[in-house]
């Protein structure tokens, strides 16, 4: 599921899958910010719910 | 959630370009250098039960992320409950948003949002953890699978101790086995030996019986013993009273030498009385001493013959004695004898007492040999019955399938006997559907298999036949396709020509209906005649129909002249001046050395021609020719 980049919005999906492929565009991306982050998996879901919250109004912003 | 981290805002933009370069959509980006985040500094708590922490204190992370999660979580409180959330935002008025652990959350502008998480699909945060956990859980699962693959070795180590042991039992087996075999060799030493004991016993039976006899014998001998004993008893007595007699003989014998001495005093006296007859008397002493000298050899004799019959005696005597010592010594014999007749006799007891054991035994023995020759009575039975299964299901193999028990192994055997037997079955009853046999079916068979051969090979031939003729038909109408395009293309162009010249301007062209489909499709015919409109010919009056019709005619003619040539009544329809006009053209083609025969009722085509023929139907069924020459 996450090698196919399974779940991510088509443009972060196709965006990902050519920075596996491309160097240059590897070194500008750290990765996606559920990667990057950890959980208790008691507060997995309130965590999902407050950052899907973000990404909608950050997506609105730009 | 699905933001994308990059180190500046540099990078940022190069993604955003690509994107847009791209066509690939919008996405949301976090640099590192510019995003700063601010983070809650004080929760009015008052007691509210159930507030679990600030989100971004919740989440673990690289240290260089710290502001990009409190810029996104850092106004964020997670509560246990929706109860506890909605006191929070109210006491806190909703300075800071709230999320409950089952997701629900209250925005600071005090709106609500909540309700079912889908969360196979959507959780994109916990696939992480569950990763970890999932890669946790396969190095587990190796550990086992090492163990497990450890718990096989053993197992097959175990499997071949197993095999060796079994290997063991079976050698044990064999020990046995062998050990039965001598067993049951000494069985039979056994029976023999009953059989040389039975021998014995007959030979002993028999010795007691010598014995037996020999005591008999000794008891006759003892018997004729006592009866010599009692002979020389006898012989003794009338010895001695032979010696007595002797004894009485002697005294005799002195009492005559007694008397003879007397006798020679009484002679000497009558010596010395007669001494005058001396001589005589002399002679007559000489006489007596000679008889005296005869009688003591005599005595002498008789002396040494009693002395003999004396030493006889003594002889006889020790005789006696040896004889009597014999007699003891038969006695003792019989005696002993007879505690030999007694040990005999005990033996013969024991012997009996063996003899009935072995009796005993041989009846045992005979009991078991009886039961073994029933039993092998009952398995000749069996085996006669066998056999005669055998006979029957060789018969049987030979009359129904022409088999011998040898040439079955040739025969593949069947796996499953129980199919086999109905597949027979159902083959049987198959052939029995199959009704009477039809001798004549054979030649039928010949006679139609000959007809469907012969029917085959003309049917190939005939299929070969439509093959080859499908492509010469192909070949044709590609030929044809191609022939009428060109001709076509030809007579169109001769149309549009002769079609000004009849009309005296105008257009005309030929026209296919199917372009795909030539050789089957329609023709039609767009014409233009001077001073009107293109049109199709159906829309034209009979006269423009005819005179087109004509034109066209014309045209073919043209192209491919014939050098004759009937036309009937084809300008019927046409008005005066077309008619004419087409006369004209007529005569005008007829130079190409074509002859016109033109059947007409028209004055201004008979104006043109070189010869006319009148014809007329005076009475009724009768014509009437009129020929008349022009020019």
């Amino acid at each position: 599921m996450e090698a196919e980049k399974e779940g991510y919005a088509k443009s972060v999906k196709s965006l990902l899958i050519e920075c596996d492929k491309k160097v240059e565009l590897k070194k500008c991306i750290h990765g996606v910010l559920a990667n990057l982050i950890s959980v208790d998996k008691k507060y997995e879901i309130a965590v999902e719910m407050a950052l899907r919250i973000c990404y909608a109004k950050s997506c609105y912003k730009y | 959630m699905q933001n994308l981290v990059t180190n500046t805002e540099e990078d940022a933009k190069k993604l955003i370009e690509y994107l847009r370069n791209n066509n690939l959509g919008r996405a949301s980006f976090l640099p590192i250098t510019s995003i700063k985040g601010r983070k809650i500094e004080k929760i009015n708590k008052n007691n509210i039960s159930g507030i679990v922490e600030i989100a971004s204190e919740l989440v673990k992370t690289d240290k260089k992320y710290e502001e990009i999660i409190n810029h996104l979580l850092g106004k964020t409180v997670i509560t246990e409950d929706m109860a506890s959330a909605i006191n929070l935002a109210k006491q806190n008025r909703y300075a800071f948003r709230i999320v409950t652990l089952k997701g629900d959350i209250i925005n600071s502008s005090g709106s609500i949002t909540g309700g079912s998480v889908e969360t196979k699909s959507a959780n994109i945060l916990g696939r992480t953890t569950q990763i970890i956990i999932l890669e946790k859980e396969i190095t587990a699962l190796n550990n086992k699978i090492g163990k497990i693959k450890k718990t096989k070795i053993e197992y097959e180590i175990s499997i071949e101790t197993i095999l060796e042991e079994a290997m063991f039992l079976e050698q044990g087996l064999q020990e046995i086995e062998i050990i039965y075999a001598t067993e049951k060799q000494k069985v039979l030493s056994l029976q023999e030996n009953i059989e040389k004991i039975e021998k014995k016993l007959n030979n002993l039976k028999e010795e007691l019986k010598q014995i037996e006899e020999n005591k008999i014998e000794n008891e006759k001998n003892i018997k004729e013993l006592e009866i010599k004993i009692e002979k020389i008893e006898v012989k003794t007595e009338e010895l001695n009273i032979y010696i007595n007699e002797f004894n009485l003989k002697n005294k005799d014998n002195q009492i005559y030498i007694d008397n003879l001495n007397f006798d020679i005093t009484n002679l000497k006296i009558s010596v010395s009385s007669f001494d005058e007859s001396e001589l005589s008397i002399q002679e007559i002493l000489e006489r007596i001493e000679q008889e005296l000298d005869n009688n003591n050899s005599s005595i002498k004799i008789k002396e040494e013959q009693i002395e003999k019959i004396e030493q006889n005696n003594k002889s006889l005597e020790e005789k006696i004695n040896t004889l009597k010592k014999q007699r003891e010594q038969i006695k003792k014999d019989v005696n002993n004898s007879g505690q030999k007749v007694e040990e005999f006799k005990n033996k013969r007891k024991e012997k009996n007492q063996e003899l009935i054991n072995s009796e005993k035994e041989i009846e045992e023995q005979f009991i078991k040999i009886e039961n073994i020759k029933n039993q092998i009575s009952k398995l000749d039975v069996k085996k006669a019955k066998i056999d005669i299964e055998i006979e029957q299901i060789t018969n049987k193999m030979w009359e129904e399938y022409e088999v011998t028990p040898n040439n079955v192994e040739e025969y593949i055997k069947p796996e499953n006997i129980q199919l086999t037997t109905k597949k027979v079955k159902d083959l049987r009853i198959e052939i029995k559907n199959l009704g009477s046999i039809n001798i004549d079916a054979i030649e039928e068979y010949k006679q139609t298999k000959e007809r469907y051969d012969f029917m085959c090979e003309q049917r190939l031939d005939l299929e070969e036949a439509t093959i080859k003729l499908k492509k010469i038909i192909q070949d044709m109408t590609k030929i044809m396709k191609e022939q009428f395009i060109e001709k076509f293309e030809i007579i169109n162009k001769a149309f549009g020509e002769v079609f000004v010249e009849l009309f005296e301007g105008g257009k005309a062209e030929l026209k296919l209906v199917d372009q795909d489909n030539i050789l089957e499709s329609g023709i039609e015919i767009e014409i233009q005649p001077p001073g009107k409109k293109l049109q199709n010919m159906n829309l034209l009056s009979g006269g423009e129909k005819a005179f087109t019709a004509i034109a066209l005619l014309f045209a073919i003619l043209k192209i491919n002249p014939s050098p004759f040539c009937v036309l009937d009544e084809i300008e019927a329809a046409l008005d005066e001046v077309n008619v004419y006009k087409f006369a004209n053209y007529l005569k005008h083609f007829a130079k190409n050395n074509i002859q016109f025969l033109v059947i007409t009722h028209r004055k201004g085509t008979m104006e043109i021609a070189d010869t006319i023929y009148g014809i007329t139907m005076k009475e009724n069924g009768i014509s009437k020719l009129l020929s008349m020459k022009l020019n």
